[in-house]
């Protein structure tokens, strides 16, 4: 689920290969979790640990950018400075799994602990959130 | 005709017949024009379309043939801008507003402050909360100002917000403010109308806004006149307008200009662009105060929207006029337009110079890839002197070679332009002169360059200006200098490097004393030009070796003998000689120390006898074969047990010996077995320390694919005067015969 972790502008940045549009709410029921539990609010700052603030890439370059770059991946390299093979696959992933989209968010900008604080604590916890999350047979 | 029956007519209906002539007279011209008016219309319109089109073709060649002029000086490498930061990110906010309107919308919906409104809801009373804005569907001046309003409160209400906070508590969330920070910058940069970055030479402000030009703008088709500081001389306070309207339109009408202006930005929905790149660069002193009047003028044209760049001293000095001016509020301005480079990007744009450059290469060794990357001035030397060439493995800079070579383009490059004008030898020579003299390395006073010299100021500035050599700065005018005026040089490197060869082939022949004082008193170990100098004349002195007295005087230094070794082995191979050789193998003799370092630029560096075909490997051989056991103990197997032979770590030190061992590798694929370096593996496997494993593996790949090359050399030590290399030898022959073999 996560594609890629680096850094840009001196701060640590993540893309995200996920599902398009998973709710908060239909993260939490896929949890089984109620809204108003301790889970339940632990796990919605899970969510905003992961989607809070995103951008959605192809959003982006096809709205702002698609004059500016001749191609998506281009758009990767250049505007996001990604290595680029990591473009050109991030651009083959989204080609291969429709409905699903490269979300792109820097660490620490809700203010809540990070993402790795979230899910490296233990073993299972990405696995789980792969499985809500994250694309098929993929991970 | 009946005429008095007509008369009577007339004579009956007098008032209604003047009536009707005067209707007729009338209505019928207006008529006319009713029918003529749409086609003078049409016609006007096609007239002024056909005027538009003029000049949009003429604009569009005018800003590409900038372009094209700072391509050919290579102070733009096209493709080579890495979107580090949000420079450039900011850049497009301005230049195109109406369409980056809804990028900043898309941001200000994104803001989410939950988790700062629950950690700080019991301490304030209000939330912030952006509201959610509706994009600019149809994108005009009228409606981009009425969202700017709107997104104006909304902001100001959250800030005020935000800035009541108490930051008291702990867990207060810095990231809030800096969000917050983040937003209004980008906000500030949408709403205002004249732009000016501002950074240090040579920090990349020309090649940002030519790469902003050529990939964006143009791209986007937003109409942008790009001018730099150096396009404008001999002006007054009316005479930049008609500079400007004269190179866009072709003719003087300014009025012509505006309605361009409009009829292009209304029909594209953008703005229009006009930049003004390195205001220091004009040597016109009325420049300021004319700059002043235009922006002035130009902004009465709500389309306008203006970039202005400079170097941040000469605009605080010179421009303070800008800074007063009734549109003062409509400045906003970026200091710094770089951030440090990651590693990949680094790597990026290491790739990007080579290729732009036209340079094939197969491998940097790690330690001068680390060098270029880490002062991209000097990797921007080093392809200049390399440009269009096959450079294969480049294991080592020999930096006086390189800073020759570059001096020698750009000498060659201006004299071919001038007709043979020798000006920037005269300008070095002067500007090092001054800085031997009066033992100051930097802020030469131009007046004084100017003087001596006798060349133009003009021409001086030019060369300054289009060349890495120099650095133009102010110094404060209160100071001794008049002129405010100063050189420098760009890069510390360059200085040295033509400060000592100014020392060794100018001053030494002309004043011998007057040398040996400076040298005596500036390049001491603790004096800043120490490093440099002291390197490039021992470089001079190994490459010309008639400079005997040169050689004489420094081997009287009293830093010569702790720096002799490091120098010796930065020297291109091909300046040394025979006597150097053997100097080192005494050196290597002399002590334990001295030996560790020599075995580790040989074995790390120089393990290729065709690369360096004076000072290599080869060199230890005779040297371990006339050790004492006692001397080889403590000089080569102590060496091999330190961690530095380990193949396994992965330090970079370590790495090194890979390459060795991939040489070796290579050379038994490539059937070279001739090479004398195969023979090292021989002191390695004899060692039974670390890498003899790798080196017994290599040698039995030998002897399977060329048995009597490997024999040979086996033999050859079997048959030595050394007692330990002579049983060695036996030993391995067996040892190496029934292993498989493999690197």
């Amino acid at each position: 689920m996560i594609y890629y972790e680096y850094k840009k502008d001196h701060n640590k940045a993540y893309i995200f290969h996920v599902v398009k549009n998973i709710s908060k709410g239909r993260f939490l029921r896929t949890m089984r979790v109620g809204r108003n539990s301790f889970a339940g609010r632990l796990l919605s700052r899970v969510y905003d640990c992961f989607f809070s603030e995103t951008v959605d890439l192809l959003d982006e370059y096809r709205v702002y950018h698609s004059s500016e770059y001749g191609s998506f991946s281009e758009f990767l390299q250049k505007k996001y400075c990604l290595p680029d093979e990591v473009a050109v696959e991030g651009e083959d992933k989204l080609l291969k799994h429709k409905n699903t989209a490269l979300l792109w968010r820097k660490e620490h900008v809700t203010g809540d602990y990070n993402l790795e604080m979230f899910t490296m604590s233990s073993d299972g916890a990405l696995n789980i959130l792969n499985s809500v999350l994250g694309v098929r047979n993929e991970n | 005709m009946d005429w008095p029956a007509v008369k009577q007519y007339v004579s009956q209906n007098t008032a209604a017949i003047v009536v009707g002539l005067i209707i007729t007279l009338l209505v019928v011209p207006f008529l006319k024009g009713l029918v003529k008016w749409p086609f003078n219309y049409i016609r006007e319109c096609l007239k002024r379309r056909k005027q538009n089109i003029a000049i949009q073709k003429k604009l569009l060649s005018f800003t590409q043939d900038q372009i094209q002029k700072q391509i050919n000086s290579r102070k733009y490498l096209p493709d080579s801008y890495i979107e580090i930061n949000q420079v450039k990110e900011g850049l497009r906010y301005f230049c195109h507003p109406f369409l980056f309107c809804n990028k900043f919308i898309d941001h200000i919906n994104r803001r989410d402050f939950t988790y700062t409104n629950s950690v700080l809801g019991k301490e304030i009373q209000q939330r912030i909360a952006f509201k959610v804005f509706r994009k600019l569907a149809r994108p005009s001046l009228k409606t981009f100002k009425a969202k700017l309003g709107e997104l104006n409160l909304s902001i100001t209400r959250n800030a005020a917000v935000l800035n009541n906070m108490p930051e008291k508590s702990n867990d207060f969330p810095w990231q809030a403010r800096w969000k917050m920070e983040e937003t209004i910058a980008k906000f500030n940069v949408l709403k205002s109308r004249v732009l000016v970055l501002l950074d240090d030479a040579g920090q990349g402000k020309t090649n940002l806004i030519c790469d902003l030009t050529k990939e964006f703008l143009l791209k986007l088709e937003v109409p942008v006149a790009l001018f730099y500081g150096g396009d404008f001389y001999g002006l007054n306070n009316s005479s930049m307008k008609a500079f400007v309207t004269e190179r866009i339109t072709g003719g003087t009408d300014f009025d012509s200009l505006n309605k361009f202006i409009d009829y292009e930005c209304r029909r594209r929905k953008t703005n229009f662009i006009i930049i003004i790149d390195a205001l220091n660069e004009s040597s016109d002193p009325n420049f300021p105060s004319a700059l002043n009047a235009f922006i002035g003028d130009m902004l009465l044209n709500p389309f306008v929207r203006i970039i202005l760049t400079c170097r941040t001293e000469y605009y605080d000095l010179n421009f303070k006029v800008i800074q007063t001016a009734s549109f003062a509020p409509e400045i906003l301005k970026i200091k710094g337009i770089n951030s440090k480079l990651e590693e990949h990007e680094k790597d990026k744009l290491f790739r990007k110079y080579l290729s732009f450059f036209n340079i094939e290469w197969k491998l940097f060794a790690g330690r001068v890839y680390e060098k270029l990357v880490s002062n991209f001035l000097l990797l921007r030397i080093f392809c200049e002197a390399h440009q269009g060439r096959s450079i294969g493995s480049i294991l080592n800079v020999y930096m006086l070679d390189l800073f020759q070579e570059y001096y020698r383009q750009i000498r060659d490059g201006i004299k071919g332009k001038t007709n043979g004008n020798d000006s920037i030898q005269k300008v070095i020579r002067e500007v090092v002169k001054y800085m031997v003299d009066s033992r100051l390395h930097k802020d030469v006073p131009m007046q004084v360059v100017i003087d001596k010299t006798a060349i133009d100021k003009n021409v001086i500035l030019k060369l300054i200006d289009e060349n890495i050599f120099f650095r133009r700065d102010v110094v404060d005018k209160t100071g001794v200098l008049l002129d405010g005026e100063v050189i420098s040089f760009t890069f510390d490197e360059i200085r040295d490097f033509l400060i000592a060869d100014y020392l060794a082939n100018v001053l030494l022949p002309e004043d011998e004393q007057k040398f040996t004082q400076f040298i005596t008193d500036e390049v001491l170990p603790q004096k800043p030009l120490f490093e440099g100098v002291s390197k490039y004349l021992f470089f001079i002195s190994k490459k010309d070796r008639s400079k005997q007295k040169l050689n004489q005087i420094l081997a009287k230094m009293g830093w010569w003998e702790e720096k002799y070794l490091h120098y010796l082995f930065e020297t291109n191979d091909v300046d040394l000689t025979d006597q150097d050789v053997e100097q080192v193998k005494r050196e290597f003799l002399s002590s334990k120390e001295k030996a560790e370092f020599i075995l580790k630029t040989l074995i790390y560096y120089r393990y290729d006898p065709n690369t360096y075909k004076n000072l290599n490997i080869t060199m230890l051989f005779p040297l371990l074969i006339g050790m004492s056991d006692a001397d080889r103990l403590q000089k080569f197997d102590a060496f091999l047990i330190k961690r530095h032979l380990s193949t396994y770590s992965g330090r970079d030190d370590e790495m090194r010996l890979e390459h060795y061992f991939e040489y070796i590798n290579e050379i038994i694929k490539a059937k070279d077995i001739n090479n004398p370096a195969l023979e090292f593996l021989f002191f390695i496997a004899s060692a039974e320390k670390t890498g003899s494993v790798t080196a017994k593996n290599s040698l039995s790949l030998l002897y399977r694919e060329h048995q009597v090359t490997a024999l040979a050399i086996l033999e050859k030590y079997q048959n030595c005067n050394n007692e330990y290399y002579k049983n060695r030898a036996h030993t391995l022959i067996n040892e190496v015969k029934p292993m498989r073999g493999g690197v």
